[in-house]
């Protein structure tokens, strides 16, 4: 049984290994972006912990909605998904699959923007805070991939990847990814408060000590609630598909 | 098999990298052998106020036991003064202090800080330390915790989630609330009702009246923000012990003077900020443009940043005037940088600060007073602020008389703080 999770997951990151296409972007752009707007030209300002946090947060939703939206798309459109579902292998191994290989991803590009902060911005950490920002971060993509995956199984593979950037980019945002939200009007925190990007980056900013006092059950609550409404989307989906 | 590989290469890698990852400083290892005592010396002591007739500084678990004209005969090491000037570690009277702003703040010769409003979970944490005189890598901390404010007013923009005033009904249990949060003293944000400029709701003067009523019922200290001269009159006449702002829209009344000399009020006028709003040219003069500064990138993009204003520059002309005149009438003139609002930066705004307030007129030896003796007795800071028997070891050795040039602040030789030399 362990198997087919283990040769689903192989194949789907060797799929992924085989696609520069895919794979070059999506660890050049967070580690670009970060280098040139979070410390070379830090116009927004703030400590610098807290903006690589903030970029940190920005790069592993990347791939998780990506790797989600697009390949599941793709897939169900070129019928690949039909006949997997047709196969004896439980369709949980096709999801596990998928995260494990955007959390490979996530991994790197956490590394490289931790190397960026520690070498260029004078971010210094403890090594807890180091590994549990780390697990923070990786645990925390979860809703994203579902939020992908539900992306994908109702877009076009064509449609996709302009809905993705259409949710992640202004979601990134609103949430004070890029900006911190003491700099945007009063309205953008009311919003901030809807989104999941905010919830997960609180969640990351509480280990470095630079959230914004909202409680950890809060955010906890919100992306669990979150991810059991989008899993049960997405379970409603394949139902309809079969 | 090569999936293998991959994830073991990839485990391989976060172990290396979140090994080789900066963490901050190990503090306890230097300090801990230090800490028994010295005596330094020689030295010229300048006590805050005047210079002492000692040479040699004996220090004793954290705090100055003894002060000698001559080398005196101890079992302590003796470390060699080399004729430098020794002064009381700086107080910085208005600060927001959070994440590793204690230790900022400590590297540029400031041992203790009075924070204006901030995170009260913060505050509570290094109060701890406070009251002992242990080997430690940070500035001690006063503070108001989360300040008094009206729903949407000035304070709520930071993404704090302060606890806000609604009616004069309040005032009693605020300043409960901020005390159980451990507030050494209660901050208000008052702005006047009929204020033409853009400004944040504020509370009502008669809240503001309830709220120092019910101050001196629980005997703490209240002290107001304000951004004008209407304002900051209401609000001494209200009853408040200090003002943490000075003001730019016009030069300080005969009336508002008599009513903060005959209320004993005192003022932390922040020049700097406003010099950042008006002016912008102290921290180009004496930081930026000073190639042996490490400055970091961090701290050079906050001291050129300014608050997105467009005001005529012969406005700091006025608050200039105003701290001047206050200076004159027999205000005492507290000194605070603000850091780390727009054009400051923890630690390196004091000095700027202090140079602002000479150039506005206030005498040298009064901005020193301001800046150690005067903080620590309006804030009841205890045994600090001087160079005095039984007094903290909080001093700084400097390479010239601070009364005859402000600048040698800017890099102090050696700080000490609680009897240790600080090393970063």
């Amino acid at each position: 049984m362990l198997t087919i999770y283990q040769n689903e997951a192989k194949y789907d990151l060797l799929s992924l290994l085989r696609t520069p296409g895919f794979y070059l972007p999506a660890l050049l752009f967070p580690a670009v972006f970060y280098y040139f707007f979070g410390v070379l030209f830090p116009y927004s300002g703030g400590d610098p912990a807290r903006v690589m946090v903030a970029y940190c947060c920005f790069g592993v939703i990347g791939p998780a909605l990506f790797n989600f939206a697009i390949a599941v798309a793709g897939d169900r459109q070129q019928g690949w998904l039909a006949l997997k579902r047709l196969s004896p292998m439980p369709m949980s191994a096709y999801m596990m699959a998928k995260w494990s290989s955007s959390l490979f991803f996530a991994v790197i590009i956490l590394l490289t923007l931790y190397v960026i902060g520690g070498s260029f911005s004078e971010v210094t950490l403890t090594r807890g805070q180091w590994l549990a920002l780390t697990a923070v971060l990786l645990l925390g993509t979860l809703p994203f991939a579902l939020l992908g995956l539900v992306i994908g199984l109702f877009c076009s593979d064509k449609a996709a990847p302009a809905v993705v950037n259409l949710i992640y980019l202004p979601m990134a945002f609103l949430a004070g990814l890029w900006v911190p939200l003491s700099v945007l009007p009063d309205y953008v925190q009311s919003i901030a408060y809807g989104l999941p990007t905010y919830h997960f980056s609180q969640l990351a900013m509480k280990v470095i000590g630079q959230d914004q006092g909202l409680s950890m059950g809060v955010h906890c609550a919100y992306l669990v609630v979150l991810s059991a409404g989008l899993a049960w989307v997405a379970h409603y989906r394949f139902r309809r598909m079969a | 098999m090569r999936l293998g590989t991959i994830v073991g290469a990839l485990v391989a890698l976060v172990v290396i990298v979140l090994v080789v990852l900066p963490t901050p400083a190990v503090q306890q290892d230097n300090v801990a052998t230090a800490s028994a005592g010295f005596v330094l010396g020689p030295v010229q002591v300048f006590d805050g106020q005047s210079k002492l007739d000692v040479s040699y500084i004996e220090v004793r678990d954290g705090r100055i036991a003894k002060l000698h004209q001559q080398a005196p005969n101890t079992d302590l090491p003796l470390i060699d003064g080399q004729q430098q000037w020794l002064m009381p570690g700086l107080i910085d009277a208005h600060v927001h202090a959070w994440g590793n702003a204690l230790e900022a703040q400590l590297a540029r010769g400031v041992t203790t800080v009075v924070d204006m409003f901030g995170d009260p979970s913060y505050l509570q944490v290094y109060q701890q330390s406070r009251t002992r005189a242990q080997p430690q890598w940070h500035a001690d901390i006063w503070g108001a915790g989360y300040l008094v404010t009206a729903p949407g007013g000035h304070g709520t923009q930071y993404g704090l989630s302060v606890p806000v005033m609604h009616s004069v009904d309040d005032a009693d249990a605020m300043i409960q609330q901020r005390l159980a949060q451990g507030a050494d003293f209660i901050k208000v944000v008052y702005t006047h009702a009929d204020a033409v400029y853009d400004h944040h709701p504020s509370i009502s003067l008669a809240q503001l009246q309830a709220l120092v009523t019910a101050a001196k019922r629980h005997k703490v200290m209240i002290v107001a923000h304000i951004a004008d001269h209407q304002s900051a009159l209401e609000a001494v006449q209200a009853g408040v012990d200090g003002l943490v702002h000075s003001f730019f829209d016009q030069v300080v009344s005969d009336r508002l003077l008599q009513e903060l000399v005959a209320n004993e009020v005192f003022v932390i006028p922040t020049l700097v900020v406003y010099e950042g709003m008006l002016r912008q040219q102290v921290n180009a003069q004496y930081l930026l443009q000073n190639e042996t500064l490490e400055l970091s990138a961090h701290v050079r993009q906050q001291l050129q940043s300014s608050f997105p204003v467009n005001l005529p520059e012969s406005y700091y002309g006025l608050a200039q005037q105003t701290v001047k005149r206050m200076y004159d009438a027999g205000v005492p003139i507290l000194v605070g940088s603000d850091a780390p609002n727009p054009n400051t930066a923890h630690g390196w705004s004091m000095a700027m600060e202090m140079l602002l307030l000479a150039e506005a007129g206030v005498p040298i030896e009064a901005v020193l007073e301001g800046a150690t003796v005067l903080p620590a007795k309006h804030f009841a800071l205890g045994q600090r602020g001087r160079i005095a028997e039984g007094y903290r070891a909080d001093f700084l050795l400097l390479n010239d008389d601070p009364r005859s040039d402000l600048t040698t602040l800017i890099q102090p030789q050696a700080i000490y703080k609680n009897g240790v030399r600080y090393q970063p």
